[in-house]
């Protein structure tokens, strides 16, 4: 029974490899977004490290392309599940190691995203954290088995255009440009454990494994995408350059507004107070807005 | 909103449903979990649960690059030398960091 599965995989592998090639050039599509933890951990990262690793994110940026890009084509290319492939080319004992792996970043990920909605709806009106949290989980955990995300997540696209607040936000906080240029270009290293843990979190964000994972099941209902003309779709460039301008505004503005504030910065409305220079009094009101929006 | 719940579950297939109890009891848990214990803030949940992403991307890129160059799965389609570089890079920059951390901890 186990040694037909692999075969089967295996054949479904090379049949939809062969099938690639009667569709023609087409489009690698792929998101990137900023979720709540994203905007928390970037907005964290300005706050504990300053300007200090914007050269990092810059250099994230062509990394999150390529691993993205690479995930997608293995989707493309056999129409399997990254568990699946490693099931049937590989051993078991690898498919455990991948799955326990995926399913501890996907699950954290998740359940703190689900949380700081909860917390931030518990904030504006006052029910429990936990009802919230019952009902924002059943939805997006429907859409995200059902196949229904990709859909939900391009009226969210449009609503992503709320957090160029942040970038008004990076632009009002004025910060020295030349300061600016030279932390984005000119690479620095602090090996104090707040600035590792923060490029830790930092990458993890931006790279997201959560991303990745959801991605290849996404790609797989995607069958006109193909891998064979290697381009990246111009709306990817343009989704990827723009979240993360995001998160380099995100970091600024945190750098700007919390950085050396010493301000212990674990509750949310510290962090909302990044937003003060575009907002105002309005910060609060508009972090919570783009958690919400991004909770997707 | 109990309703929904029904109403989402009972109009998909059973197959699919699995998938949907796993991912959302999960969530759940953590999320409760994250509410309950008293040390943690949601700020730190996500921030920590980011960190951990970080310290997870070496071992998934691992797999992406081992699969993504596997002739036998990928035949003439296997990964661009753009998408290997920068991919083993990011393994690098993250495993290098984790050892950092690490070693900061013990010593």
């Amino acid at each position: 029974m186990q040694f037909h599965l692999r075969e089967k995989i295996r054949s479904d592998v090379t049949r939809n490899r062969h099938h690639l090639k009667d569709l023609g050039p087409g489009l690698i599509t792929g998101g990137a977004g900023d979720d709540p933890a994203g905007i928390v951990t970037y907005t964290i990262v300005g706050a504990t490290t300053g300007f200090s690793q914007l050269w990092l994110l810059l250099l994230a940026t062509p990394m999150m392309i390529a691993i993205q890009n690479l995930v997608a084509r293995i989707a493309i290319v056999t129409g399997k599940s990254l568990p699946e492939i490693t099931k049937a080319y590989y051993s078991k004992k690898i498919t455990v190691v991948m799955i326990m792996t995926l399913a501890i970043a996907n699950l954290l990920t998740i359940g703190a995203d689900l949380n700081a909605i909860a917390a931030i709806l518990h904030m504006i009106l006052g029910y429990k954290t936990v009802h919230f949290l019952i009902l924002i989980t059943a939805i997006i955990a429907y859409l995200i088995t059902f196949g229904q995300y990709k859909r939900v997540k391009q009226v969210l696209i449009g609503l992503t255009a709320l957090l160029v607040v942040y970038i008004i936000a990076a632009i009002l906080a004025k910060p020295s440009i030349v300061l600016l240029i030279k932390s984005t270009f000119v690479p620095q290293i602090d090996m104090s454990s707040a600035w590792i843990i923060a490029a830790l979190g930092m990458l993890g964000t931006t790279i997201s494994p959560y991303l990745l994972f959801w991605q290849a099941s996404e790609e797989k209902e995607e069958k006109k995408s193909i891998v064979q003309a290697d381009e990246v779709g111009f709306d990817t460039i343009v989704g990827m350059a723009y979240s993360n301008l995001l998160a380099y505004a995100m970091i600024v503005t945190g750098a700007v507004m919390l950085y050396g504030t010493h301000s212990s910065i674990n509750d949310v409305s510290t962090l909302a107070q990044a937003l003060r220079p575009a907002a105002g009094d309005y910060a609060f009101a508009l972090f919570a807005i783009g958690i919400i929006v991004e909770g997707k | 909103m109990l309703l929904l719940f029904l109403l989402l579950v009972l109009s998909s297939k059973v197959s699919d449903a699995k998938g949907f109890y796993v991912v959302f009891l999960g969530a759940l848990v953590i999320g409760d979990i994250i509410d309950i214990v008293p040390n943690i803030t949601v700020v730190e949940a996500l921030y920590y649960s980011q960190v951990l992403d970080g310290i997870l991307i070496p071992v998934l890129i691992g797999y992406a690059l081992v699969i993504g160059n596997n002739k036998a799965i990928m035949g003439e389609y296997v990964a661009t030398r753009f998408q290997n570089v920068f991919s083993f890079v990011a393994m690098i920059v993250t495993l290098a960091l984790t050892a950092v951390m690490v070693w900061q901890w013990i010593s």
